[in-house]
Parts: structure tokens; sequence; C-alpha cells
């Protein structure tokens, strides 16, 4: 299956390669800036699943699915690929930033906070999340899915707004992921909650798979 | 000789078209051409043949076996040439390569050297920096090395000069020499069959008009030039495609037997070019 | 080996060329055993398609004049000599069997048949 990380990286080495060095750099950087974790992983999360996904856009933008549809591989075996390669990226990536963060001076948050076990589940935690929405979107939509996505949250974000009261809530949505991690590593000590965050994300990411490669399958090209 | 690629009954609806009833085989070891007028249909069955998009009723098996169950072992052996090749510009040929080849058991990395050095591959390019005929020969390149028994190239000669067509037929040809090995590639440059094909399958809006060996079209396919009394009634069902001339009419028919049956003297047959085919059947059906 | 195929004739291809063949291998200028050209060398020598040389070569080796030994390639075959005979008996025959059809057909009788026979081999001398 590796291979499918290859085809990848070698089909977009330019772009994964700039940015790859831009993002985390960037990311590093803000990091350094920032006191709570959470808006951290948010953030980071978010940069690295955009540079995961792009191959998979630009793929779209030029028509080039097609290469991948004429090698010996199955539909379900492309997205598997897909998110091999997604994750692969992110991880690389937020090694890279968390570096960048960590040898900047000055950085508000220290290593403890960077490296603790608490920020390193709610980043993946955020990363599934992301990942797992928009995968099928990019898969169905195309670049398209990202922009349906993002106006989606600006159409949410406008009623939000319009309906007033509940405006703390959508800060309420996006923190619940911290939080949620949070809670479970109190309720249930910090070794079993990680195991059961991963297991959750892994439930989260195949759910998510599962759905791509379906959508994926009944795509004409 | 055993099937390349044998489709049955094949069907594909779309809103504003639809491929119907289309069979065909390809024996294995021989070229078969695929041509008719642009729309016809012919990049919908190459597509169909790559499960690129589904198809709505039919079968369809390269070597024996059926092209979505057993998508990989039947995409291991099939080499795509297309004609908007739906590849990574900004890669350089190099990377393209060593994207794909892993994908291979067969692939021949040495073979992929010595063809690109053959035909002259620039491997540090980008892609989209390379004339229409180095993009041609690079899929060709791919093809080849992963000895792909079945090439299957979409209209590989338009936008080629007439010197880049020769060669690239040529090496079609030569590809064939290896009796293990197919080709199929559809164009609407007739005079590209008349050279390469072994059979032709001709498509004309989304229907098999006919699939025969080559010669044997000339042998089957007429153009009949007589009077007016062509356009009988009676005649209806013989002709697929007339023309009126300012001193005549010609008709085209596969039937030339019942023609002269059916009228008496004065008639002009002679045999139809594949040109000939296509002219006359791309105007028949405002007329018959 | 010489072939010469005609576009414009009536005859399909395959029968050309099997018939070109088969008078050279009757004749003698194609000697028992001779190597003949593979279907895909002949095809593409010829620019015909190899469907139709092989459909060629298939007929001849029905009738026996031709063999195909798998990986060495195709010769002509051993000719019986009483084989041969009775072949070239019968392409005469053939055409002779036409000839008395035509005849039939348009009324002429067997005395005017004999006579023109009679004419017409001693004019080609």
């Amino acid at each position: 299956m590796f291979k499918f990380v290859l085809k990848d990286f070698f089909l977009h080495k330019k772009y994964i390669l700039s940015l790859g060095i831009l993002y985390p750099l960037y990311v590093g950087w803000f990091g350094s800036r920032l006191h709570n974790p959470t808006v951290y992983a948010l953030i980071a999360a978010f940069m690295y699943m955009i540079v995961a996904l792009f191959p998979y856009t630009r793929e779209d933008k030029l028509k080039a699915v097609g290469l991948s549809l004429s090698l010996p591989a199955t539909r379900r075996e492309i997205i598997l690929g897909r998110f091999l390669t997604s994750w692969t990226l992110m991880i690389g990536l937020w090694i890279l930033g968390t570096a960048v963060a960590l040898f900047i001076p000055g950085g508000k948050l220290g290593a403890s906070k960077l490296l603790g076990l608490g920020t390193i589940l709610t980043i993946l935690a955020y990363m599934t999340a992301f990942l797992a929405a928009f995968m099928p979107l990019v898969v169905r939509f195309g670049m398209v899915g990202i922009m349906i996505f993002l106006v989606a949250m600006q159409v949410l974000g406008i009623v939000a707004m319009l309906l007033r009261a509940r405006i703390r809530n959508l800060k309420v949505i996006i923190g619940s992921v911290g939080r949620g991690v949070a809670a479970a590593q109190e309720a249930l000590g910090p070794a079993v909650a990680a195991a059961a965050v991963l297991i959750v994300l892994l439930i989260v990411n195949y759910a998510s798979f599962e759905l791509s490669a379906f959508l994926f399958k009944r795509k004409d090209y | 000789m055993d099937a390349a690629l044998e489709i049955q009954g094949l069907r594909k609806e779309y809103k504003k078209f639809i491929l119907k009833d289309i069979s065909f085989r390809l024996d294995q070891g021989t070229i078969m051409g695929l041509v008719g007028p642009n729309g016809a249909g012919k990049t919908t069955i190459i597509k169909l043949i790559l499960n690129m998009i589904r198809r709505s009723a039919g079968t369809i098996e390269v070597f024996g076996l059926d092209n979505i169950a057993h998508e990989k072992a039947v995409k291991a052996r099939i080499g795509f040439v297309h004609e908007t090749p739906a590849m990574v510009e900004d890669a350089p040929l190099k990377n393209i390569k060593t994207a794909l080849a892993p994908f291979y058991g067969s692939w021949d990395e040495r073979l992929f050297r010595r063809l690109s050095a053959e035909f002259g591959l620039p491997l540090d390019k980008k892609f989209k920096a390379l004339s229409h005929g180095i993009k041609m020969k690079f899929q060709l390149a791919l093809a080849l090395s992963h000895d792909a028994d079945l090439l299957v190239l979409d209209e590989p000669t338009s936008g080629l000069d007439p010197v880049f067509r020769r060669e690239l037929l040529e090496r079609l040809s030569d590809v064939i020499q290896d009796e293990r090995k197919s080709v199929l590639f559809s164009t609407h440059i007739t005079s590209d069959l008349e050279s390469t094909a072994d059979s032709i399958t001709f498509i004309n809006r989304g229907e098999l008009v006919f699939s025969l060996p080559k010669d044997e079209v000339r042998e089957t396919w007429a153009v009949v030039k007589g009077g007016p009394e062509l356009g009988n009634d009676s005649l209806r069902g013989l002709f697929k495609g007339f023309r009126e001339t300012p001193y005549g009419v010609e008709a085209l028919t596969s039937d030339v037997p019942a023609v002269r049956r059916a009228l008496s003297g004065g008639l002009v047959v002679d045999k139809a070019s594949i040109e000939d085919i296509m002219i006359f059947m791309d105007q028949g059906a405002s007329h018959v | 080996m010489k072939i010469v195929i005609s576009n414009s004739s009536p005859d399909p291809i395959y029968e050309q060329i099997g018939r070109q063949i088969k008078a050279q291998i009757i004749s003698g200028d194609l000697a028992e055993g001779e190597s003949l050209p593979s279907i895909r060398r002949l095809a593409r020598d010829l620019q015909i398609s190899v469907i139709t040389t092989k459909r060629a070569y298939d007929e001849l080796e029905r009738e026996g004049f031709i063999n195909t030994v798998g990986g060495k390639g195709t010769f002509v075959a051993v000719q019986n000599q009483e084989l041969l005979r009775e072949k070239k008996m019968k392409i005469v025959e053939d055409k002779l069997s036409e000839a008395v059809s035509e005849a039939k057909m348009l009324g002429i009788g067997l005395a005017q048949l004999k006579d023109m026979l009679l004419l017409l081999y001693k004019e080609e001398d």
C-alpha cells in the first residue's frame, strides 16, 4: 500500500515540498505565540489537512484522476491510499511544525504543552475530524467540495450571529473536541483515555473511508 | 485466435446520448481500429473498458476476465494512452514514471530506459512542457515497459503531424509482431486504418455499424451510383446513406447482391472506403 | 514467393492469396519444404489484415498445401504426386464445369462446345 503514498508524493512533489515547508513554519511560529493548546491544535490540524488534501484537489482540478484509474488498483484501494498519504503527510508536517514551535525562542506554549498527551490527542482528533469531513466532500465534489464546506461554515457563522443568542455555541462546538479529549483523560486516566480516544478516531476514520470509497465507486470519470 | 477483448451487449445511458448494443471481439495479436465520427461513442467505449465510467448493461472481458470483477488483474495487463492525458502536468516525466512503476509487477526499468532513449524522451522535463507527440511516446513507453498485453489508445494520432503519425502507427505494427500483444486504437482519421488496422469496428451515434476484418469491409460495403430510382421506397432498407449530386444519386450499401437483384442495369458499384462509409453514414440518418 | 493483390478484383483478398500460393506450389515455383513468411510478416508486407492472411493460410493448410509447425514456421507441404495431379485436374475441371454451365444457360450445344475447345487449344500454342 505504500506505493500509493509514493505515487502521490512523486506526482505532486513540488507542491508537497514547498507547502510542506511553508505550512509547518507558519504553524510553528503561530504556535509559539499562542497560549491555548486547543486553539493551536485546531489551527495546526486545519492547515496540515489542507496540505494533505492538496494532491487530490489538484488532481480534480487537472482532471488527472484518470491516471490513478488506469492503474491496477481498485477504487477502494485508491481511497485507502489517499487516507494513508494524508495521514503520512499530516503527521510528518506536525512533527516539523512542533519542532519549529519548540525551537523558536519565546514560545508561549512550552514543550510540556506541545508534546503533552492531551495536545497530541487533541491534534489527532482535530485532524481526524477535518479529514473525515473533507475527504468525502473532495471525492464527491472535488475542489468545489472544499468551497462548499467553507461557504457552509460562513453561512453557519452568519446564522449564528443573526440568532445572537447562540454565538457561544459555535465556539462550544469547535471546542468540544478539545474538551472531549480533556474530559476523557480526567474520567479515565491518561492511558485508558488515550486508548479510548484513538479507538474512536480510528472508527471515525474508517467511517469516512467507507463513505469516500462508496462515493468514489459511483463516480464516472 | 483467442480474444484479447470481447464485448457483448454493452450499453451506457446518458441524458442526451445512449450507447447501445455494442458487441465486438478483438483477436489476440491483431490491431483493431475503433472508428467513427466525433461524438459517436468511441471514447465512451474505451472508458467503459477501463471502468472509468460504469456500464449500464453488457459484458466486457479482457483476456477472458470480466473487467470489473477482475479489475486489478485486467489493468495490470492494459497500457492506456490518452489523447488528452490525465497526467499531473507539473510533474517531470521521471517522477511520473517513479510514481507509476511500483504498481506493475512486470515493470522493466531497463526497457523503459531503452525506450526513452529511442523515443528521445526528455525525462527531466515537466509533462506540460512537451509536444503532443512526445506526450504520446511517453505514455507508450510506460505501457510497453510493464509488458502490457493490450494497448488501448484513445485518438493517438489526432494532433500529430504526418511524420509522427506514421512513426506511431509503425510502432504499433511492430508491437503486434509479438502475437501475445494486441492493440485497440480509436480514431476519426480513416487513413490510419488503411495501413495499420487488421480489423475495423465502426461506431456511429452510439451504435455499432460493423466490426469486420479490414479487407472484408471493402468486400462488403459499396457505393452504388445511379439515377433517382435509387431513392425508391422499396429500396429503403438496403441503403445506409445517400448523396445527391446534380448528375445522379450515390448510395451506400452493405448488401450489394440484394441491390443488384432489386435494380436492373445502369448501376456503377464501387468498393467503399472507410472514409466513404463515414461520410455517408453521417448524412445517412437524415435521409434514410 | 510472388503475391500480387488487386483491390479492384471481385475476389476476396484471402482467396487471391490462396489461389496464387496454390498455383506456385503446383507449378513447382514453391518447392516442397520451402518456408513461407509468417502470417504477420505477410500481413505487414502486403499491408493487409493479419486476419486475412491467417484465413488464407488456414485454408491452404486444410487443403494440404502447407504445414504450420508450431514455433518453427510455415512450410510447403510434401506434395503427394498423385494428389498433386489430382489437384491440377480439379482446377481445370472446375473451370470446365463453369464453361459447361454457361454454355447450357446460353443454349450452346455440346458439339459447338467441343469445337470451341479444339480451336482454343490449338490457338494458344
